[in-house]
């Protein structure tokens, strides 16, 4: 299994405040890790930092072992870094298959291939058409993305990032707002995204999270408190304490 | 923002045919204004790239119609159209390319402050030096209408005639061209852009180099109207540059409808129509342009265009 | 006469800091941009004109200035601006060019279009003695002094007290307001009105040094803009020293270089955006 995406001590100041403080973390294909912790934990900005939203104070980002720190978030996608966003973050006007193509097409085409004609232009289509199939939403392909239900939206979320073929996926709270009678599916999806990537999963559903993950990290006030299999942290004292303990 | 389908393009050529018979029957001065519209509209089409295409609000977008108008000042005269309008639109884009290197990195408000004031420096820069020939503006020499040797003379009465069938060619390709290039990829791109630039570039587009690559031809463009500018009325002032005639445009833009190609070429004869018949009424321009913005803004929200889409 | 010139550009330098103050403040806490900032300034002088010429002395202008930019301000922002803050950029943008434009319309239909002076009032009709051989306007060194002291009292207010304090929180972060659980709505009121009211002062103060004419405000904008994006958007400080830097630029430049004297500040700003593109005195 290789890391695809590794922190090293990763640190990021606001001010006087640490967000995140020395927070060393890697990813591996066919590894689905999740990251929990409180809220302001810190969880959000460790997000931004490993998909290059933020530049850190301190510390390293390597994918693929070469040295990406302090590089901006397009750059990152275009290496291989994908990400969903908390607040849905689709163009809520185009289609969905539409949403989906321009993903595709970021990487598919560049410089004097972008004057092609979008009408017709079967590379980035193709591609749309394979991810929205791959999230199960094949069928909503010709919606207007404004029309969708919350649960869809955050499918179409994951097949943008799925569209610009990425090797790691950082996962921003996908279920949060779903309905119940949602998750189940979602979460199948999730486990089936880890096959082939190497899938970062933030989130607050902690039944989820222990059925679905690999590896859990928890984070508090910034900084790691434990890492290691579901089972491990589940048992971890020091996680219950800070953590889990909290009316459970 | 949509580029019409078949049937709207049929209209418009309906439109444009109606148009150039109109100095079979219509007296100088209607062809004079006619004409003003026509400039004015490939000028505010060249803006609706910015506005409506990549959601960049420029008020700079006038200096690039100035330096494309200056540019029959400033080349030796006499030259074929042939060689002024592809230089009009070279040293208007070129220039675009340098002032959207700044601009480009810039947001919103912060986007329209940078445009603006490199707007005003080149106003400034054939305002105060030798470079524009005075403050007042200057005559220029008309392009003539030569390919290899073989010119056609204009006499002087058929003047506002090919003025106004050459500016309706010239329309016609600008407004071709812009929607050809709305259509391809980089087109949808920009689109994406303007919906929503964080999250394109969160999916890997480089969305600087993208809105340069737009400001860069916008600029072009503007150039050509500013070349037209200048052919049709033999004369460029340093107002040209000005950022209220940018304003003048977004004014356009709005009247006509964000959200269509072809909405700024409605809104510019609309405006340039307005005008005349305000100036019959009152003195008051100013009154009456600002009650029109204000009327757009808080009533016609979709511009003149969505009205016919919703009818439609 | 070198130190004639050094002077009136920092005096022209402090009235902009006035107008850019205001602006730098707006654009950073409220994230727009009125373009009608120097009508307000044009509103402040002709106030002063029309205080002036029914007999009341020129002082009397500056607090009716400040009380009418206040209540013009909380208009503006309550009554106009707020209901377009999520609407299309293009219609923000317009409507303030909208108000360019009413205001302009109001001022022909009440003053008429003719430059009118002002006149000094008589107490500072005099010279002072700088020099053994040269005297500097009285009335000039009075608006020095009041705006260096409305400068202060600014930057009292920001770094001394708690609305101070939010006010500088916002503009460098606009979510701070609601981090710090304050009534954003209030502030951006606040900071609109009083943005207002110190390009209506400086207007007021600047009535009797430049007349009152038609758009005599969008020269004052424009280079506004040059001293906010130069000092850094949201930075009152950056704004006051550039301020006062472009003032000197443009004022020795039409002296001794007036070819490129108008070029000569947004020279200046190309490089600064080259070199600093956040301000040179915005913080990190």
């Amino acid at each position: 299994m290789s890391v695809i995406l590794e922190a090293r001590g990763l640190s990021r100041q606001f001010g006087g405040l640490r967000a995140v403080d020395g927070v060393s973390l890697s990813l591996a294909e066919g590894e689905l890790h999740a990251l929990i912790g409180p809220n302001g934990a810190g969880k959000s900005t460790l997000l931004n930092l490993l998909s290059g939203e933020l530049p850190p104070s301190a510390g390293r980002l390597l994918l693929r072992g070469a040295d990406v720190t302090r590089q901006p978030n397009w750059r990152l996608a275009r290496a291989g870094v994908g990400r969903t966003f908390q607040r849905s973050n689709v163009l809520r006007e185009a289609t969905v298959l539409e949403n989906v193509r321009l993903a595709a097409q970021a990487k598919l085409a560049r410089g004097w291939g972008m004057l092609r004609l979008a009408a017709g232009d079967v590379g980035s289509v193709a591609l749309a058409e394979a991810a929205l199939a791959r999230v199960g939403l094949a069928a909503e392909a010709g919606q207007v993305a404004g029309t969708l239900s919350h649960g869809a939206l955050r499918q179409v979320e994951i097949a943008m990032a799925l569209a610009i073929g990425p090797r790691a996926l950082l996962l921003d709270e996908p279920l949060a707002g779903m309905g119940p009678e949602d998750v189940p599916a979602h979460a199948a999806l999730l486990r089936d995204l880890a096959r082939d990537h190497a899938v970062l999963l933030v989130e607050h559903d902690m039944d989820v999270v222990f059925a679905v993950a690999d590896r859990v990290t928890v984070l508090v006030d910034g900084a790691v408190l434990d890492s290691g299999t579901p089972a491990a942290i589940r048992a971890s004292v020091a996680v219950r304490d800070a953590y889990l303990g909290h009316g459970t | 923002m949509e580029v019409a389908g078949r049937r709207g393009h049929a209209v418009m050529g309906l439109v444009a045919v109606a148009l150039a018979f109109l100095p079979f029957w219509a007296s100088g001065y209607a062809l004079q204004l006619t004409s003003n519209a026509l400039v004015a509209a490939m000028f505010a089409l060249s803006l609706q790239l910015l506005v409506g295409g990549a959601g960049l609000v420029s008020l700079g977008h006038a200096a690039f119609f100035g330096i494309g108008a200056y540019v029959l000042f400033l080349l030796p005269s006499p030259l074929s159209i042939l060689a002024t309008l592809p230089m009009a639109a070279l040293s208007a884009g070129l220039t675009a390319l340098v002032v959207g290197a700044f601009a480009v990195r810039t947001q919103k408000f912060y986007f329209l402050m940078v445009t603006l004031a490199f707007g005003q420096m080149l106003f400034f820069l054939f305002h105060d030096t030798a470079l524009g020939g005075g403050k007042d503006g200057v005559f220029v020499t008309r392009p003539a209408l030569s390919l290899l040797g073989w010119e056609y003379a204009v006499p002087r009465r058929d003047r506002p005639a090919v003025s106004l069938w050459l500016n309706l060619a010239v329309l016609t390709g600008l407004y071709a061209l812009c929607a050809w290039f709305m259509g391809t990829l980089y087109g949808r791109a920009l689109q994406g852009i303007r919906a929503n630039e964080h999250r394109m570039r969160a999916l890997g587009f480089d969305t600087n180099r993208l809105k340069l690559g737009a400001f860069a031809l916008a600029g072009a463009c503007a150039g050509i109207a500013g070349h037209q500018a200048a052919m049709t009325e033999a004369f460029v002032n340093p107002d040209m540059l000005g950022w209220h005639r940018s304003a003048e445009a977004l004014l356009m833009i709005l009247l006509g409808g964000i959200g269509a190609l072809h909405g700024p070429i409605i809104g510019a004869f609309a405006y340039v129509g307005l005008a005349e018949v305000a100036q019959i009424i009152t003195e008051r321009q100013r009154l009456v342009q600002g009650v029109v913005i204000l009327a757009a803004v808080l009533v016609l929200r979709r511009g003149i265009a969505g009205l016919w889409r919703r009818a439609a | 006469m070198l130190i004639a010139q050094v002077l009136n550009g920092v005096q022209y330098g402090l009235l902009l800091f006035l107008i850019s103050a205001g602006l730098t403040l707006i654009f950073g806490v409220l994230g727009m941009i009125n373009l009608a900032h120097g009508s307000l300034f044009m509103v402040g002088a002709y106030l002063a004109f029309a205080v002036v010429r029914a007999g009341a002395p020129l002082w009397v202008a500056l607090p009716a200035a400040v009380l009418a930019g206040v209540a013009l301000g909380t208009l503006l922002e309550r009554g106009l601006f707020r209901w377009f803050r999520e609407r299309e950029h293009l219609d923000q943008v317009l409507l303030t060019f909208a108000l360019i434009l009413l205001f302009e319309e109001a001022r022909a239909a009440l003053f008429g279009n003719a430059f009118h002076g002002v006149a000094v009032p008589a107490a500072l009709d005099f010279s002072v003695p700088v020099t053994a051989d040269f005297s500097y306007s009285a009335y000039r060194l009075a608006v020095l002094g009041a705006c260096l002291l409305v400068a202060a009292g600014l930057f009292f207010v920001l770094e001394r007290t708690r609305v101070g304090a939010a006010v500088r929180a916002a503009a460098e972060r606009p979510e701070m307001l609601e981090l710090l659980g304050m009534d954003a709505r209030r502030i951006h009121t606040l900071v609109f009105a009083a943005g207002t009211a110190l390009a209506m002062l400086a207007g007021a103060l600047a009535a009797p040094l430049y007349s009152v004419y038609p758009n005599m405000g969008e020269g004052f904008l424009i280079i506004s803009f040059v001293v906010v994006i130069v000092g850094g958007p949201g930075s009152v400080a950056g704004a006051f020293w550039t301020a006062l830097l472009v003032g000197m630029v443009d004022t020795l430049g039409k002296a001794y270089l007036p070819e490129v004297a108008g070029l000569a500040v947004y020279v200046l700003m190309a490089a600064v955006l080259l070199w600093r593109p956040t301000g040179l005195f915005a913080r990190a």
